[in-house]
């Protein structure tokens, strides 16, 4: 009886050992996570990374899930641990236990793995579901790893209810269990606080020798780990993107994104195809956006002011829609005209020319005098055949030229 | 043993509690004013004095140095007399000590409106207050050196080794960032350029947070809690790890500073995991603080002082959980620039810093005067109003953060830009109107209080000299046998300063001296050439009129950025900026590649009246730009400066300096008279459009 006793007390200890261990365990894999978080995930609009997919956001579903029910097994574990020990209510470990085993079962049959990986394969072509490969494996070891802990904890609670026919020993007082943040931080009792005061004083403040409160000492360590790995990932092993490489990546993503909008987009026009719109509406919208963004350098009429006139016939750049549309989007930089490919859609730029090219005439008050050369309607600009592609974005080459000077 | 008679200095802390007041009134009143110029933009008062650029900087500086500032002095004063059981050290050091740092005060209160100023955030005062900072640190040094020497306890408490290491790291800060060429009495250049000005900054900056507003508040947090809650320190161990954990690690962090920028990334990639590494050093002290009251919460319920002493640690806890979070890298992204800053320095400044000023306040006030405080419900009162008003801030700010920078990196299916970075700006405006209300309820709560203060100063008298006594150091002294081994170093407060100077050396060291040193770190760029001298005429315009205080000039390698502001900023594009100017938010959009944007007769027509040009834009009006005339006595002088710091203008080139100069601004002239502006070549405009027309254009041709 005695002997049992002991074991049990030694189990406790060992229980408690083990989940900190797992605790520790399971912190550094969210670590790692979070790092390849970070290296996958492009600062910017998916700035959240693996937490915008809906794939990633099941499976870490499924690893919170995991992470709630093996902190549940642990505390059952526990309890039924310090219950034997007491052994004051039979039933009432019995109604626990039953109660547990049908919860675990029920939860054994909803995180199945099989589910998981068929889910997964579907998509394991292209990069897994829109998270990358080394993302994708870590969060599913970690699910294994899961799975491994909640299957030792649910071994343990059996060996602790299984024996509990053998066990009758009767224990007289138990000690006042201590509150939780006393447990928690690892404190000496306030009653006892006199065992552990230091007999020195400083102008009446005398200092106690508590404990390092444990989970601020192993964080304190797991901060230190990820400081090593994170390094080592960036500039070691070089497993991690630097900025100049994620930024590389992020532009040909939203130039890849920007390519498939257009094939499937209606509407697409550019400086070669684009024609006078007349619908009052195209026109109107046009109006809006001029208001907005060009009225302070052209005037609010297009009479001009730091900008030219636009109303009149004479134009630095052309006056036709092509020739409009194109000063428009690439800006005539020299003279001040900024480039607004990154502010408006084709489809906008177009709308503005056209509202411009609507109040050509209306001879407003105040107009700036002529700038440019006379324009008439018949002629074709020979200017529009000859447009250089600009890049959108232009990255690596710049970065290449500058890194070999 | 024989027994020695002596008193505390109670003036000199008195002095300081009220330079505390009085100084921390007068800066959040500036705060709130800047606060409101946000909303309405037209309290700039269209004078030069009173605009945002100015007076954000004068703002910043009376919080820190002045308000806070004597806070901890105040603090340390009270507390390392009777933590020593000796008389500070002499009472002449005492009161140059004050009288100085009262002058520096007013000196930067005289200089900063006026535009006199380095540029450099939280260090803006020119050389020869930077000198006179440094003197009075020193004497404030020996004064609390003198009495640690002279003291009648062996050993030193927790809260001076928070003391000894705030004072020498501040003074070895201070001086490694003021390092500066003077061009005139009160013009100067600083010594560092572009991305290696930037980590010296940061560093400084940073770390002012850490040893100015951090490690003094800890050390008064380890004497007045105990103190006011009458239990022992919580636990010994947790003292001795986090203090020698938080200094060392702390002086690495600058770099959390520039993420993303042109700060090579193995500097920026330090930042990170120092910046993570320190929640734990941080969080000891909050935990140390909290877990003494284990026991005493009863009391806090009831005990004003304690109610206060309780959010400013809960705060501080907040806020340097938030600061490791926000240096990580995707986090940074979002947060970086935007008003997720503004609200987690307040969140520190207004909870950790104001809160336990005003519990060491409402506690040592009655003390001193040997009487009760005036009125407790009013003292309730300002607790509530002032957690109240730190919510009202904070809440907006995280909000308008967010939004912001959303709105910012949102494009549109067809790959452009959503918002104007107006639209971005107009849309957060109650988040300040918001904000400013927080500010209104905080600063009304520090009236209340002085109020209150004034009342029991009243009622009660000054105790001077406090007497006291306590039996004389023995010469000799035996360990016990089984001491912590930690005693050692308690009793030698002269190896404490030696040992922390040295661990806070290693941080800054490793940093800096490769990013000095080694080439590859900042990769030359051929096509950038020195600033013509009208461009750098312009420049110190800008940095005159606080430019940086809006308008960052760093663009990040984002997608974004680069849609918006153009080709992201490259290291070697900096080489010839004494100081750097990339900024640390961005209330008005990047000026990086401004140059060449807009017309000559924009930025004219801009400076003169914003919203003639942007619709919406809540920029003050600097339409005293068009009219004065710019000084080009000094010229010749700048550019000798410049070329001792190693920019390479030919030699002999300041004397043909203004010939040039003259030169651009007449074609400026011609420019803008296309454009129908008439003005004449000797404007301060003309050399800040230079200026603009310059930035980024060195290498944006490439396009």
């Amino acid at each position: 009886m005695r002997y049992f006793k002991i074991n049990n007390v030694a189990l406790e200890k060992n229980i408690a050992i083990k989940t900190k261990k797992y605790m520790l365990l399971m912190a550094t894999i969210f670590i790692f996570l979070g790092l390849s978080a970070q290296t996958t995930s492009a600062p910017v609009d998916s700035s959240i990374g693996i937490f915008s997919n809906a794939l990633s956001l099941t499976i870490l579903a499924v690893i919170g899930f995991l992470l709630i029910l093996i902190s549940v097994l642990g505390s059952v574990l526990k309890k039924i641990a310090f219950y034997k020990q007491q052994k004051e209510n039979k039933s009432n470990t019995t109604i626990l236990s039953i109660a547990l085993l049908a919860f675990l079962s029920t939860l054994s049959t909803s995180v199945r793995a099989d589910n998981l990986v068929e889910n997964i394969t579907k998509s394991v072509t292209i990069g897994v579901g829109g998270i990358d490969v080394l993302t994708f494996w870590v969060l599913l070891f970690v699910i294994l790893i899961e799975l491994i802990i909640v299957a030792v904890l649910i071994n343990l609670i059996n060996l602790q209810l299984a024996s509990k026919q053998d066990d009758s020993v009767t224990v007289k007082s138990i000690p006042q269990e201590p509150s939780f943040f006393e447990k928690v931080n690892a404190s000496v009792a306030i009653e006892n606080e006199k065992d552990i005061l230091f007999d020195h004083e400083y102008d009446g403040i005398r200092e106690l020798d508590n404990n390092l409160p444990p989970w601020w000492k192993y964080g304190f360590y797991l901060t230190i780990i990820f400081g090593v790995i994170y390094i080592i990932n960036y500039h070691i092993s070089k497993t991690g993107k630097l900025q100049t490489d994620e930024y590389i990546t992020e532009v040909a993503e939203a130039n890849a994104a920007i390519e498939e909008y257009r094939k499937v987009a209606a509407n697409q026009v550019d400086e070669n195809t684009v024609t006078l719109l007349t619908d009052a509406s195209d026109i109107g919208n046009g109006k809006e956006l001029f208001m907005a963004n060009c009225a302070a350098c052209h005037g609010r009429l297009g009479e001009g002011g730091v900008g030219p006139n636009l109303t009149d016939n004479y134009w630095i750049h052309g006056g036709g829609v092509k020739d409009i549309f194109k000063t428009i989007k690439y800006g005539v930089v020299e003279k001040g005209m900024k480039s607004w490919e990154a502010d408006f859609s084709p489809i906008q730029i177009s709308r503005i020319t056209s509202y411009i090219k609507s109040i050509n005439g209306t001879n407003p008050p105040n107009g700036k005098e002529k700038q440019g050369d006379l324009y008439t309607e018949n002629i074709v600009s020979p200017k529009d055949s000859t447009t250089t592609p600009i890049d959108t974005i232009t990255s690596s080459t710049v970065v290449d030229t500058l890194s070999k000077k | 043993m024989e027994i020695e008679r002596f008193s505390y200095d109670n003036k000199i802390v008195k002095n300081f509690a009220y330079a505390t007041i009085v100084w921390g009134l007068v800066g959040m009143l500036v705060g709130l004013w800047v606060a409101l110029q946000f909303v309405f933009p037209v309290l700039n008062l269209g004078i030069p004095y009173t605009t945002f650029g100015r007076l954000r900087p004068l703002h910043t500086n009376a919080v820190i140095f002045a308000f806070v500032g004597n806070g901890i002095f105040m603090g340390v004063y009270y507390s390392l007399q009777r933590l020593c059981k000796a008389r500070m050290f002499s009472d002449a050091l005492s009161k140059i000590h004050f009288w100085g740092w009262q002058l520096i005060i007013v000196f930067a209160a005289l200089t900063i409106p006026f535009g006199i100023t380095t540029g450099k955030e939280y260090a803006e005062l020119e050389w020869p207050i930077d000198i006179a900072i440094a003197l009075i640190w020193v004497v404030f040094g020996w004064n609390m050196f003198g009495t640690i020497i002279k003291r009648r306890e062996r050993h030193l408490y927790v809260g001076i080794w928070f003391y000894i290491a705030t004072f020498v790291t501040v003074a070895m800060l201070h001086i490694v960032n003021s390092f500066e060429i003077p061009v005139s009495f009160l013009k100067s250049y600083s010594w560092y350029a572009g991305v290696q000005d930037a980590l010296v900054q940061w560093w400084y900056g940073h770390n002012a947070v850490a040893f100015f507003l951090t490690t003094p508040y800890l050390g008064l947090m380890y004497y007045f809690i105990p103190k006011a809650a009458d239990r022992p320190v919580y636990s010994y161990r947790l003292s001795i790890i986090h203090f020698w954990a938080l200094i060392f690690l702390y002086i690495w962090a600058g770099p959390h500073h520039l993420l993303y920028t042109a700060l090579p990334d193995w500097a920026q990639s330090l930042g990170v995991v120092f910046s993570v590494m320190l929640i734990a050093p941080s969080w000891g002290g909050m935990i140390n603080g909290l877990l003494t009251l284990r026991g005493a919460w009863d009391k806090v319920r009831e005990d004003v002082v304690l109610k206060f002493m309780v959010v400013a640690v809960t705060a501080y806890g907040m806020a340097t959980f938030e600061g490791p979070m926000l240096s990580l890298k995707n986090v940074n992204a979002i947060g970086h620039f935007t008003d997720w800053i503004i609200a987690h320095v307040h969140v520190g400044a207004l909870g950790w810093n104001g809160f336990l000023t005003f519990g060491i306040l409402y506690w040592l006030i009655p003390r001193i005067f040997r009487t009760e405080l005036y009125s407790k419900k009013l003292a309730n009162w300002h607790f509530w109003i002032g957690t109240l008003g730190i919510i009202f801030y904070a809440v907006p700010m995280y909000w308008a953060g967010f939004a912001q920078s959303f709105m910012w990196k949102q494009f549109t299916e067809e790959g452009q830009l959503q918002y104007q970075f107006l639209e971005t700006v107009t849309h957060i405006i109650p988040m300040y109107a918001l904000r400013s209300l927080g500010g209104l309820f905080y600063l009304i709560g520090a009236v209340m209080m002085a109020y209150n203060i004034v009342k029991t100063v009243k009622a009660g008298s000054l105790l001077e000299n406090e007497d006291a006594e306590a039996p004389a150091l023995a010469k000799e002294y035996h360990a016990h046998t089984n001491e912590h081994w930690h005693r050692w170093i308690e009793r030698r407060p002269v190896q404490m300063l030696v040992f922390s100077l040295v661990l806070v050396l290693i941080g800054g060291a490793i940093e800096m001296i490769p990013t000095f040193l080694v080439k590859s770190n900042i990769p030359t760029i051929a096509s950038v050439k020195p600033y013509t001298p009208l461009e750098l005429q312009g420049r110190d315009l800008y940095i005159k009129e606080g430019c940086y205080t809006c308008h960052s000039q760093m663009i990040r390698p984002f997608r974004s950025e680069v849609a918006r502001y153009g080709e992201y900023s490259k290291a070697g594009e900096f080489v010839y900026d004494h100081p750097f100017q990339w900024g640390s938010k961005r209330t008005g959009p990047d000026l990086a590649r401004i140059g060449g944007k807009y017309p000559d007769s924009w930025h004219y027509n801009h400076m003169l009246e914003p919203t003639s040009m942007s619709p919406g834009s809540i920029m003050p009006n600097y339409a005293w730009m068009l009219d004065n005339e710019l000084d080009t006595t000094n010229t010749a002088a700048k550019i000798r400066a410049m070329i001792t710091l190693g920019v390479p203008y030919a030699e002999g080139y300041d004397k043909n300096a203004n010939a040039d100069l003259i030169k651009q601004a007449n074609g400026i002239v011609e420019n803008l008279k296309k454009d129908g502006i008439e003005t004449t070549n000797n404007k301060e405009i003309i050399a800040l459009i230079a200026y603009l027309q310059r930035m980024g254009v060195d290498i944006k041709s490439k396009k």
